[in-house]
């Protein structure tokens, strides 16, 4: 057998999920950042940093709700219309009068409350997500419609500090996101909860006849995903001052990508709220890009595309490689023919 | 001169690491039965992948009935009319009896399927072998017998000169045998070839012609059953004697301490069943499949609602608790060890490390939990439940049988499991490391564990229990003291009245 010479802190580091899917995206992060800010220095300069995070802070906070989703197996398509669904209500309430806190309060109640009832509808009757959430899709942006009479409605200056302020020269948006990837990396890490997402999206029902309480699980994960869902369409609001019900369609699928970017499979069991944050960067990063590059904008969605479809074929090569002949570099798979077969001396 | 079916020259196949198969040479002659035998990792199912074109050879020559085939694929050797049963069913559930049987190949008129046609032509294929199954059945209400001969029935066309049949045996009961090998002797007179895996020397004595013994990837002989004796195989199968002596029984249990009591349990399955085991003790439940020894172990440790009665446990304190569900069983020290580890048991891509912690990331009640303990804690249970292993951060699903149901029991070590239950505990595990479970059952019910073993292998459980209880079709219908718990006598409980 091969010895490993490398440190123990070395191994483990190679050796875990989340260097394995980080590496290369912190990678295409820095060569594009380069490339940009050689065609034009302003990439790298002061607020473009800034501007680039707050661009997809929103995306960011609701896609980290979805990796908790996705790592327990679940899916929820339905939050991009409900963020913006959030985002009417909470306008609509201070057109009517109300205080700002009871606003966010009352929003976050509802959106919790969708979130448990998708949770009750997947964990006890067993409703396939992806149907259930595709309908709650088309309910939400319906009721955000008839709530707006069909147009933006306008929050005035209302929520501006939640929205437009600054702390230590940084806007909100930015902190609202890094202050939730530090929270929920925190959760799925060091807390039972979040062993408990991990091993019910691994195996289901071994889990649960392991003692796992598989279906509370789901269930908090879907009202954490849809309450983060609920301020994020409000923050969201905040920044144009306006609850627009066709805000952010594709916010859902942009989520759903990012947390794949970062180590996510659909089948459950694997991601991670901070490789979910170096996706959104990512994300972030090509999309700004592209502007700086005076790339026309309808190839935005292409680039996009392909950014996804080209991780997801690294990460299946990866993982067939990483069956049929063990744990290796992927580039050192390719080229095995060459290698000498290990006989085992011992049995 | 007959032309042989198959012949497998100096077939050799490596994986990183492992030398699977290396010269292993096998000819099929016309119209026998040819069984494979040998433990796990010794190289059946590589070869036989290979002799099906499922994988390929590193070196070595394939010829099927006389031609050499430089590429084999699944469909070129099809072709040639060998066709494969793997273990795993391959069947569209919700498609009837008819479609599956002529699944790549229904009957067309006017480019539409002939339904009237394919009905009949199932019809004849299941008559030519005596197989009686309602052709309009969807398949998915079949047994798992019933979908063997489904597969079967499918596999053989007019063409079919060789059916391959991995471990055919290994989800049967004892009752589906029969129809079985009344099917390979049909095959058989039909002048069909039949290559058998199997680890069970009985099942091969009953059936074969004649026998190749692998071990470590070589053939270590062949030759017509007569010239063997199932001791000679196993012998050569393991390279030593295996003892099959029971296991040292230490203790009988303390029985003035009962754990747990089922009592007058019913449910679609099961009907009045009453039982109890104390602290040290193994009981094994046993019978054949239908007679609902899996049920009532998952029912036990609560992960399956009864529509009557009840299963208490009791404390050190002897209080009584009554179960109601899965997670609370757990909280009380109730050790759940289903028969299907890789899909009820681990989580197969995760960790050694991961899957042993399990157990107790499941049980206790602080949110917080630091990832440096966990480990350390896995670390100290893996060498105690003796699993053999580079280190706990290899992935379980590479692990042997054996080894993974070790991990499945340090799991519950590691909560100080106070009853631990388990479903079919050597499903799926060879014979040498069967050895090693029992011995870890034994130590297990001498440190204090109640032990109830859910299994329907008779030789098993006459070895390992102190207690036999058995069931049929839902009753229990008697029961033994271990040390009187022969098959033979097992089996006449089962079978009587």
């Amino acid at each position: 057998m091969n010895v490993d010479n490398r440190s123990p802190l070395k191994q483990r580091i190679l050796r875990s999920d989340g260097a394995r899917f980080m590496a290369p995206l912190i990678v295409a992060i820095i060569a594009i950042s380069l490339y940009t800010n050689g065609e034009n220095g302003n990439f790298l300069g002061g607020d473009n940093l800034k501007n680039i995070l707050l661009q997809v802070s929103v995306l960011g906070i609701i896609a980290t709700g979805q990796t908790l989703l996705i790592a327990a197996g679940q899916l929820d398509l339905s939050v991009a219309t409900l963020a913006a669904l959030a985002g009417v209500i909470g306008a609509t309430r201070i057109n009517d009068g109300g205080s700002e806190l009871w606003a966010v309060v009352l929003v976050l109640l509802i959106c919790a409350l969708f979130g448990l009832l998708w949770g009750i509808l997947v964990a006890g009757l067993k409703i396939p997500p992806f149907i259930l959430t595709l309908g709650g899709t088309s309910l939400f942006a319906s009721i955000a419609l008839r709530i707006s009479k069909s147009s933006p409605v306008p929050a005035r200056e209302r929520f501006e500090w939640l929205g437009r302020a600054k702390v230590f020269g940084v806007q909100t948006p930015i902190w609202y996101f890094l202050i939730v990837v530090v929270i929920a990396a925190f959760v799925m890490r060091y807390t039972r909860f979040g062993r408990h997402v991990y091993a019910t999206g691994s195996n289901e029902e071994a889990s649960y006849l392991t003692g796992i309480p598989t279906a509370r699980t789901k269930v908090l994960c879907f009202v954490i995903s849809s309450t983060l869902a609920g301020f994020a369409g409000l923050v969201a609001m905040a920044r144009i001052s306006t609850g627009d019900p066709r805000n952010g369609s594709q916010l859902a699928l942009q989520a759903i990508a990012a947390v794949v970017l970062g180590g996510g499979t659909l089948a459950g069991g694997r991601g991670s709220p901070i490789g979910t944050f170096i996706g959104v960067v990512l994300l972030a990063v090509v999309q700004s890009a592209l502007t700086f590059n005076n790339v026309q904008t309808f190839w935005n969605d292409a680039v996009f595309g392909l950014v996804l479809i080209f991780a997801v074929v690294v990460t299946a090569i990866g993982d067939l490689r990483r069956r049929r002949f063990g744990a290796r570099p992927i580039l050192a798979s390719f080229i095995r023919r060459n290698e000498p077969v290990q006989v085992p001396s011992e049995k | 001169m007959t032309v042989n079916v198959l012949e497998l020259r100096e077939i050799s196949k490596s994986f990183p690491g492992v030398q699977a198969l290396s010269n292993v040479s096998l000819i099929v002659r016309p119209g026998t039965v040819h069984a494979i035998c040998g433990e796990n990792g010794a190289g059946k199912s590589t070869l036989i992948k290979i002799a099906t074109g499922a994988q390929s050879a590193d070196s070595g020559v394939i010829q099927i009935c006389g031609d050499r085939i430089d590429h084999a694929s699944r469909r070129t050797v099809q072709n040639l009319g060998v066709r494969a049963i793997f273990q795993e069913r391959q069947i569209a559930p919700d498609l009837s009896v008819t479609e599956n049987v002529l699944l790549d190949r229904l009957p067309k008129r006017f480019g539409r399927v002939d339904w009237k046609n394919a009905k009949i032509q199932a019809k004849q294929r299941m008559n030519a072998l005596e197989i009686i199954l309602d052709i309009d059945t969807p398949v998915r209400n079949l047994s798992v017998a019933q979908l063997q001969m489904m597969e079967i029935a499918r596999a053989v066309s007019l063409d079919a000169r060789l059916i391959v049949m991995d471990e055919p045996t290994a989800s049967l009961s004892r009752h589906e045998l029969e129809p079985l090998f009344r099917v390979i002797n049909k095959l058989r007179d039909g002048g069909v070839s039949v290559l058998f895996i199997s680890h069970h020397l009985d099942e091969v004595f009953a059936i074969a012609d004649e026998i190749t013994v692998m071990r470590d990837g070589v053939v270590i002989s062949h030759g017509e059953i007569s010239e063997f004796t199932p001791a000679s195989i196993a012998e050569l199968m393991f390279g030593r004697t295996v003892s099959s002596s029971q296991a040292d029984r230490m203790s009988q249990g303390d029985l003035s301490k009962p754990r747990l009591v089922i009592n007058k349990v019913c449910s679609d399955r099961l009907n009045d069943v009453s039982l109890s085991v104390s602290a040290g003790e193994i009981v094994s439940v046993t019978g054949g499949i239908g007679a609902g020894v899996s049920e009532l172990a998952r029912m036990a440790a609560g992960g399956m609602l009864k529509s009557s009665g009840e299963i208490l446990v009791y404390d050190d304190s002897r209080e009584s608790h009554a179960i109601s569900s899965r997670r609370q069983a757990l909280n009380l020290g109730v050790a759940y060890l289903p028969a299907d580890r890789k899909r009820k048991g681990l989580l197969l891509e995760r960790t050694l490390s991961d899957n042993i912690v399990l157990g107790q990331q499941a049980a206790g009640s602080n949110p917080i939990l630091t990832p440096r303990k966990v480990s350390e804690s896995a670390r100290a249970i893996a060498p105690s439940a003796n699993i053999k292993a580079a280190n706990v951060d290899v992935v379980v699903g590479t692990l042997s049988g054996g080894n993974q149901q070790k991990v499945m029991i340090g799991r519950w070590m590691g909560v100080n499991a106070r009853i631990m239950i388990f479903d079919e505990p050597t499903a799926g595990i060879d014979i040498a490391s069967k050895f090693e479970i029992y011995s870890e059952l034994r130590r297990l019910a001498d440190s204090g564990v109640a032990i109830l073993i859910c299994s329907t292998d008779f030789q098993e459980v006459g070895q390992v229990s102190d207690r036999v209880i058995v069931m049929r079709s839902g009753n229990i219908v008697g029961e033994v003291e271990g040390s009187k718990a022969t098959e033979g006598r097992l089996l006449e409980m089962e079978m009587s009245k």
